[in-house]
């Protein structure tokens, strides 16, 4: 054996995933965490999808009753709230931790155990959400779960308090990853890989952590306060006794208008990925791209109040709110601006991943520029809470966010899995999905104009909302069947799918200099990073140092800005103990659902858990795993 | 784009074609009128930005000439020339938008019509000009033509949104706040509204009409409604059922009965068949349709406080004959 090839078995059996259930319990692995994350915020994408497909199907004509109006409710809620909280957020994040440290050049995340609690707990409380349906005790009072509404007088059920559970789970898992993806990206770029050629996509993971830092304190105080509300008899929402019910909203809002952001973000880092590598040229505007993604999450952390403009807050703070709506049309212009010139100036070749990113554009626009018109206050007094929001809100969610998300599912799968998807079922996928959501989503504003307002289980004849719905409900099959396309697709590639080398696309990111699959180290040695797009410009990457140890998990630490060498840092290795606290945060929350006294012992479990994750153990790598 | 072409038919057709009665391009009051014309403005503005976005991405992706080189000091031109479009966009907008900040003020305390919101139907109140209260009704606001009505709205329940497209944008009824809202209709006729703020199981169906009459019609509209309901004397078998029944804990027909139940509180029947509609102006206020919903109103509105009540078939035609009175 030569000591090339004793170097790279002894990465191997250091970073080695530990076989069987149990060890499958245990992995740490950044690669493996990340494509969990992405397959479950998958799956809860498509269940939530079978929701909305049967709402479509109640509202397809007046008076059905596929769904009764508590059914309906429930249904609706779980929709919203599993495709925000258990597929958009988990989904940017699942990519984030799956591709940024690959593309910084690093081997794994700078805290991989958080990483694995992060996605148990992520996990229990998609599942808690959607085993609640079945039992029909889902939450059914809406995705924002407006108050009095939500409280015990209203809703005397279970189905609120599995609502505050499971945000609460998403809170939680989302805070842990965002923090562990900010100190990735400040403290584990490749040596040479200054903030200023940092890839795009990485910026708008760093903006989006840092945003999920900003925004979820709002929902976390708010969440426990409505769980305080009904548990032990707090009052901070109950306008008879002195609470307030606009307060809700202020503190779901401060957190739910930049969680679209939190989503499209990510989204518009992927497009801004994918359309250079097809069009054989760098991004044109990297810098006003990225300072771009920087002002929209800023500014989206002033635009709340739009979403209340009807609730009688004074014209002055509306307007404020009103044009700082309409400020954000300026960033998303100049990026879809470098977008189109980047095309324009490049060499398109058509594959699906671009295909969705030129999709995204066009229904982004569209869904950006109702944006702009219920930015506007009399406007919006008309359209506010009517299917024109529906329709605008899933212009931009669906073709802000999932096109996008799906086109980055194309153009890394074969990072992912070595193959490559087929191209030609993916053009079908795309242009079905394109054309089903139109014409599932275009009528819905029409049927705003119409007065329907959303969230209606059922409608009256009279109203003449009829044929619009069921063309509407025509477009959302048609929707569906595009999706399902994706699922035949990834099971048509894992049977008889192309091999595709490591780099199929000539991408110029550091993720595709190494193996697809990645294997755990990722990179035998750390590569020193001379420019933006990498292996567009050098031939062969050369290591940024020699003689890191093999035999613990080691990473490079450098320096925030410049990307200068500081410091080694060793990671820990695979662990039960993430699971183990990520149960018994578990058992506090759902147990918080029927007494508050499972919260005292959860208290002690949490205790042990916490325990067991911090016992000191030999210096990590000395003895080693498995 | 043949899509486009048909969406676009469908989609003049219904603005012009139909006038939906809950379409807020009717425009038949004075705010929702200023906001049509603003739509306006707003769509020929998205039409523009999507018609123009969409040519230069496709022709970006498909032009064939590739061979002239457009250097990136071309192409900066190009983002100055855009932002500078944009913002020039955003600022009509939000002056179309300013010009119509005619929202009505807080500091007035005067109201004629008190609206509180329930689970799932609409409480009325009408006031004099000096504030004096004088009757209570529900599901059906009157006003008269040409004249502002200023409207106080409420909720003791949860959060419900008071809309009528046709005549202005819509306000939310909040519990523990007051909002106020202007109604002004141009000319006669029945306008449909609906609760725009998801408040519960019967949501959907939680609809009301605001009906415009001449001021002598409102005028002797308003003199009959402040009337007490005339007993007599030996009672007739439809007020014996109303009394003696379940209705009574719930529904006030003034002079007759007081409503018991202040949670499950329905609506004040003292005029019922001067309605034109019944069950938050879900069905037409006919004798079929009031027999059904007595007899069945949870097959109707799932979810809904009212009981079904189980009455002979002399006594149900005895009370929708009483109801059928109460004009």
């Amino acid at each position: 054996m030569n000591p090339e090839e004793k170097k790279i078995q002894e990465l191997e059996d250091t970073w080695i995933n530990p076989p069987g259930f149990i060890g499958w319990l245990r992995i740490v692995n950044q690669t493996n965490i990340g494509i969990r994350y992405i397959n479950t915020s998958l799956i809860f994408f498509f269940m939530a999808g079978i929701l909305g497909v049967i709402m479509r199907a109640q509202l397809s004509s007046p008076g059905n009753e596929i769904v009764g109006p508590e059914m309906f409710n429930q249904i609706f809620t779980v929709h919203g709230t599993a495709m925000m909280f258990l597929f958009a957020i988990p989904m940017v994040e699942g990519l984030g931790a799956y591709i940024v440290p690959l593309m910084i050049g690093t081997r794994d995340l700078s805290f991989p155990r958080l990483s694995s609690f992060s996605y148990f707990v992520f996990l229990i409380g998609g599942i808690t959400l959607f085993g609640s349906l079945f039992l029909k005790v889902a939450p059914n009072a809406g995705w924002f779960d407006y108050v009095p509404l939500a409280l015990k007088e209203w809703s005397p059920g279970k189905n609120i308090d599995v609502y505050a559970t499971v945000i609460t789970f998403i809170e939680i898992s989302a805070l842990a990853a965002a923090v562990e993806l900010i100190v990735t990206i400040l403290k584990q770029r490749a040596p040479g890989m200054s903030m200023a050629r940092m890839p795009v996509f990485v910026w708008s993971i760093l903006v989006m952590a840092f945003m999920i830092v900003f925004a979820m304190p709002g929902v976390v105080v708010g969440s426990v306060m409505l769980a305080l509300d009904r548990l032990v008899g707090t009052v901070f929402f109950d306008a008879s006794v002195g609470g307030d019910s606009l307060l809700w909203q202020h503190l779901f809002w401060w957190f739910g208008h930049p969680e679209v952001y939190i989503a499209f973000l990510p989204a518009a880092g992927v497009v801004s990925t994918i359309i250079p590598v097809f069009c054989r040229r760098a991004l044109y505007g990297h810098t006003a791209v990225v300072l771009s993604m920087v002002a929209i999450g800023i500014i989206s952390f002033g635009l709340w109040v739009h979403h209340m403009f009807t609730t009688g807050i004074p014209d002055q703070a509306n307007a404020f709110f009103s044009v700082a709506s309409a400020m954000i049309a300026i960033p998303s212009g100049i990026q879809i601006y470098c977008w189109i010139a980047t095309l324009w100036t490049g060499k398109p070749k058509f594959s699906t991943a671009l295909l969705w990113c030129m999709g995204f554009v066009i229904v982004f626009v569209m869904g950006g520029l109702t944006g702009v018109m219920v930015a506007s206050v009399p406007f919006d007094k008309q359209t506010h809470d009517t299917y024109f929001v529906v329709a605008h809100f899933h212009y931009v969610l669906i073709g802000g966010v999932v096109f996008p998300l799906f086109g980055g599912v194309y153009y890394w799968w074969p990072k992912f899995t070595g193959k490559l998807l087929s191209e030609s079922l993916g053009k079908w996928n795309f242009w079905l999905v394109l054309i089903g959501f139109n014409i599932a989503f275009f009528p819905m504003h029409l049927l705003g104009f119409m007065g329907m307002p959303r969230r209606v289980y059922t409608y009256l004849e009279e109203m003449q909302w009829g044929p619009l719905n069921l063309l509407s409900s025509i477009g959302s099959y048609i929707l569906a069947i595009g999706f399902l396309l994706f699922i035949v697709n990834v099971v048509w590639t894992y049977l008889k799918g192309e091999r595709s080398g490591n780099n199929p696309w000539g991408a110029p990111t550091l993720e595709w200099a190494i193996e697809s699959p990645p294997r755990n180290y990722k990179f035998v040695e750390i590569p020193q990073v001379n420019s933006m797009n990498p292996l567009w410009d050098e031939e062969t990457l050369l290591p940024a140092t020699t003689g890191m140890r093999t035999d613990r998990r080691e990473v490079l630490i450098t320096e925030i800005l410049t990307g200068k060498i500081q410091a080694v840092e060793i990671l820990p290795t695979n662990t039960i103990w993430p699971l183990v606290l990520a149960v018994a945060t578990g058992v506090a929350f759902i147990g918080s659902i029927f007494s508050p006294w499972w919260f005292v012992i959860a208290f002690f479990l949490v205790f042990l858990a916490i325990t067991g994750w911090f016992w000191p153990s030999k210096p990590w790598g000395e003895g080693r795993d498995v | 784009m043949l899509v486009w072409k048909g969406l676009a038919l469908i989609f003049f057709t219904l603005l012009y074609g139909c006038e939906g009665n809950q379409n807020f391009f009717a425009g038949k009051g004075p705010q929702a009128y200023e906001i049509v014309k603003l739509w306006w403005t707003l769509f020929a503005i998205a039409v523009f930005v999507t018609l123009t976005v969409s040519f230069f991405l496709v022709k970006g992706a498909i032009k064939s000439d590739r061979t002239k080189v457009i250097d990136d000091q071309a192409l900066g031109k190009g983002l100055v020339y855009g932002i500078a479009g944009t913002v020039s966009l955003l600022l009509l907008i939000i002056f179309s938008t300013l010009r119509l900040g005619h929202a009505p003020s807080h500091s007035q305390d005067s109201y004629e019509i008190k609206i509180v919101g329930k689970m799932w139907w609409w409480q009325v109140y009408y006031y004099d000009r000096k504030g004096k209260y004088l009757f209570e009704t529900a599901n059906e606001i009157v006003i008269p033509t040409n004249r502002s009505v200023r409207l106080k709205l409420l909720s003791d329940t949860v959060i419900h949104s008071f809309w009528v497209p046709a005549l202005a944008g819509k306000v939310d009824m909040l519990p523990g706040r007051e909002n106020y809202l202007v109604l002004k209709a141009n000319e006669e006729g029945e306008f449909r509204g609906q609760c725009a703020e998801f408040c519960g199981t019967q949501h959907a169906l939680m609809s009301f009409y605001v009906r415009a009459m001449a001021q002598d019609e409102y005028l002797k509209w308003k003199t009959n409604q402040m009337k007490s309901y005339n007993k007599i004397k030996k009672h007739s078998l439809g007020e014996r059922v109303f009394v003696n029944s379940n209705c009574v804990k719930c529904h006030t027909i003034r002079g007759l009965g007081t409503a018991s139940d202040k949670k499950l509180y329905g609506p004040d029947l003292t005029h019922l068949a001067s309605r034109s509609h019944i069950a938050a102006a879900t069905y037409p206020n006919n004798k079929g349709h009031l027999g059904g919903w007595i007899l069945d109103p949870q097959g109707a509105k799932p979810g809904n406080y009212m009981p079904a009540s189980a009455l002979s078939g002399k006594e149900l035609n005895a009370l929708l004959a009483f109801l059928g009175g109460l004009k």
